[in-house]
């Protein structure tokens, strides 16, 4: 069992208060991420469950039991770091074993846990290695291998694969994600890298300044970002973000007096719409017809996709997002049009207003 | 810029002949200087002790082959400052290393507090204070009627100690002298060697439910013990030429007490005026600081490669 309940969670460094009445329910076996910009408190957070931090007020539970005043070793969790924090001067073997042999646990219990967890993360053949000549990818695994043999409630990871290349973190997390396959074992992870976030994650914790700004499936949080903040921290490129002006009741008046026709807007009536975002892959470009007219000032071409960067005089610097888009070029005019069916409209304090389809859906 | 490219090789040799005198030139002076103050003197030293001399008729001189080292390793005066600078170097530096470690640890635990980093200040003014005063100090501190140690014990209701003068205890007294000036210097050594490890693995350590001794163990003891290494070594080549402090408190006595093989040296040179037996032991601890340094380096060596 691994049920983590962090219950009006607060923690003080002096006048800072780093993390503000945080509440968030993980559930048994369950994957989550906390992710935010950096300093948003996410590794404060997570330091808060495992113990290494103290919170100044709210509730920690593990199982429904209240650990805040437990110290990190009796919270039955165990945590990977993003240096790995593995002790050079003694060997894989030794690191693996290094929790159960200061719980003075029988050798042969020891080692059968030892070969066990090597057997998982494939590490039989450098166990009597020293940490040094083991590559990053090698030590990152051991350092899973040393919070695996402790038979954990839940695993925490603190931006685990940051330390390493590109092309090992791609690895790391598909191995990662058989891991948790096999294990089942409640697993929360901090990571600053979205990729991570969004492939991995069962539900993700968006924070920002201390606070959860929303806790949903990654789906859930690109499809329907609560607030203007999740809004743009989710998604790569960032969503094109528009002020509007004014209201119809359904036609936005937008900047440049561009207006755009939105279909369905019921909560326009109580909440002023203040923002439009629209997702770079929500707009269309083409070099004839279109709603707003402008000139592409730069093109990121990736291949299989082409990031246009369009500037329409007066509204906006879009971004656009042509799948294996070749046409177009830097300095070309074209037009572009946002699919409504598609936008997100925030009020002046950036929260989301539904809109009649959505809305529909939620009743539905 | 493409003529320089054609002309590089051949110009490059040029500049290297001469740079290999350019450079003999720059180390002439170190080269004069190390030649002048330690070759000279240690083969002088060696030619010394192979003869029977006199400092006031060095030109009488006999040659006597090894005879000088013969007799120091039958004088028993030089066996007992052997053994008390075996004991002097052994037990100040485990003093040093524990309580260094200990003091290291708690520096350490305050390393982010402004008092923390006062107190580290603080601490290390023994080392820069000169023997001669370390002596002069320590011999008011310990004097046997005016000191104030034994003001301490005479509070306690202890009887006073003859700190310098009872044979029993001159040499320990001593040897808290000598690791009370240099216990700093390993507290130095062994805080920067903790200040190395990285913090994550202390979390690590106490995540799995690790006490203050498996730290130690585990983690800071592997840590430093190279660092530690150098130290130990800097400091056996201190202790064999120790000097000073014997000097102006107890010169060797009572008896031979408190005699250590520099002063032994010492005296057979400059008040005896016997300089080929003086040179013999100089020659002696030499060649001992050679072989412990050198077992030292080796095992060094192979901690740093583990």
């Amino acid at each position: 069992m691994g049920r983590i309940v962090l219950d009006h969670v607060s923690k003080h460094f002096g006048e800072l208060q780093v993390l503000k009445d945080i509440c968030l329910e993980i559930e048994d076996g369950e994957f989550v991420f906390f992710v935010g910009p950096s300093g948003c408190g996410k590794s404060t957070l997570l330091r808060s469950i495992t113990g290494l931090e103290d919170i100044t007020s709210g509730q920690v539970l593990i199982d429904g039991e209240d650990v805040s005043d437990l110290p990190p070793s009796e919270r039955g969790l165990a945590m990977v770091f993003q240096s790995y924090a593995l002790f050079p001067h003694i060997t894989v073997r030794d690191n693996i074993a290094f929790g159960l042999k200061i719980a003075k646990i029988p050798k042969a219990e020891i080692d059968a846990k030892v070969a066990e967890a090597a057997r998982i993360l494939s590490l039989e053949e450098l166990l009597d290695r020293k940490p040094a000549a083991l590559s990053g990818g090698q030590r990152q695994r051991v350092a899973i291998g040393r919070a695996i043999v402790r038979d954990p409630k839940a695993f925490l990871f603190d931006e685990p694969l940051s330390n390493l290349d590109a092309a090992l973190r791609v690895q790391m997390r598909v191995e990662l994600i058989g891991l948790r396959k096999s294990l089942q074992t409640t697993m929360v992870y901090v990571t600053h890298d979205q990729i991570e976030a969004m492939t991995m994650a069962d539900r993700i914790a968006v924070l920002n300044a201390g606070q959860v700004e929303q806790y949903d499936t990654p789906l859930e949080l690109y499809d329907h970002p609560e607030n203007l903040f999740v809004a743009t921290f989710i998604g790569s490129p960032k969503m094109n973000i528009l002020d509007i002006e004014g209201h119809d009741p359904s036609t936005l008046n937008l900047a440049g007096g561009q207006v755009l026709d939105l279909p369905g807007s019921p909560g326009f009536q109580e909440q002023r719409p203040a923002c439009l975002g629209i997702r770079p892959e929500h707009m269309t470009c083409s070099k004839n017809t279109g709603l707003w007219e402008g000139e592409v000032v730069l093109e990121e071409q990736l291949g299989s996709d082409a990031f246009l960067y369009v500037d329409v005089p007066g509204l906006s610097r879009f971004t656009v997002r042509g799948v294996g888009q070749r046409g177009i070029r830097e300095g070309d005019k074209v037009h572009v049009t946002p699919d409504t069916e598609h936008c997100h409209v925030f009020d002046r304090d950036g929260r989301r207003i539904e809109t009649v389809d959505r809305a529909a859906d939620v009743d539905a | 810029m493409h003529t320089t490219d054609e002309f590089a090789p051949p110009r490059r040799r040029f500049v290297s002949r001469h740079a290999l005198s350019d450079r003999l030139l720059f180390l002439a002076p170190a080269g004069l200087y190390l030649l002048a103050l330690t070759v000279f003197p240690f083969v002088y030293s060696v030619y010394l002790s192979l003869h029977r001399v006199k400092l006031t008729t060095l030109h009488r001189k006999r040659f006597t082959g090894l005879e000088n080292y013969y007799d120091l390793f039958t004088d028993n005066l030089f066996l007992d400052a052997l053994k008390n600078t075996a004991v002097l170097t052994v037990a100040s530096i485990t003093i040093e290393i524990i309580l260094g470690f200990i003091a290291a640890k708690v520096f350490f635990s305050l390393r982010s507090s402004a008092a923390g980093s006062f107190m580290r200040s603080m601490s290390i003014i023994p080392m820069m204070i000169t023997p001669i005063c370390i002596g002069l100090i320590f011999s008011y501190i310990f004097n046997p009627t005016l000191g104030v140690a034994n003001y301490v014990l005479g509070q306690a209701s202890i009887e006073p100690l003859g700190w310098f003068s009872d044979p029993d205890v001159a040499l320990t007294t001593i040897i808290l002298v000598n690791s009370w000036q240099w216990t700093p210097f390993m507290m130095l050594l062994m805080l920067a060697g903790l200040t190395s490890i990285d913090q994550e693995q202390y979390e690590a350590a106490e995540v799995d439910g690790a006490k203050w001794h498996h730290v130690a163990r585990w983690i800071e003891i592997p840590a430093i013990r190279g660092i530690v290494i150098v130290g130990v070594i800097l400091r056996i080549i201190d202790n064999l030429r120790l000097f000073d402090i014997v000097y102006v408190t107890t010169r060797g006595g009572p008896g031979s007490s408190t005699e250590v093989v520099t002063f032994f040296a010492y005296k057979q040179d400059f008040q005896y005026f016997q300089v080929g037996y003086g040179s013999a032991a100089a020659v002696v601890i030499l060649v001992i600081s050679i072989i412990i340094t050198t077992f030292a380096i080796r095992h060094l060596r192979r901690v740093e490669n583990e």
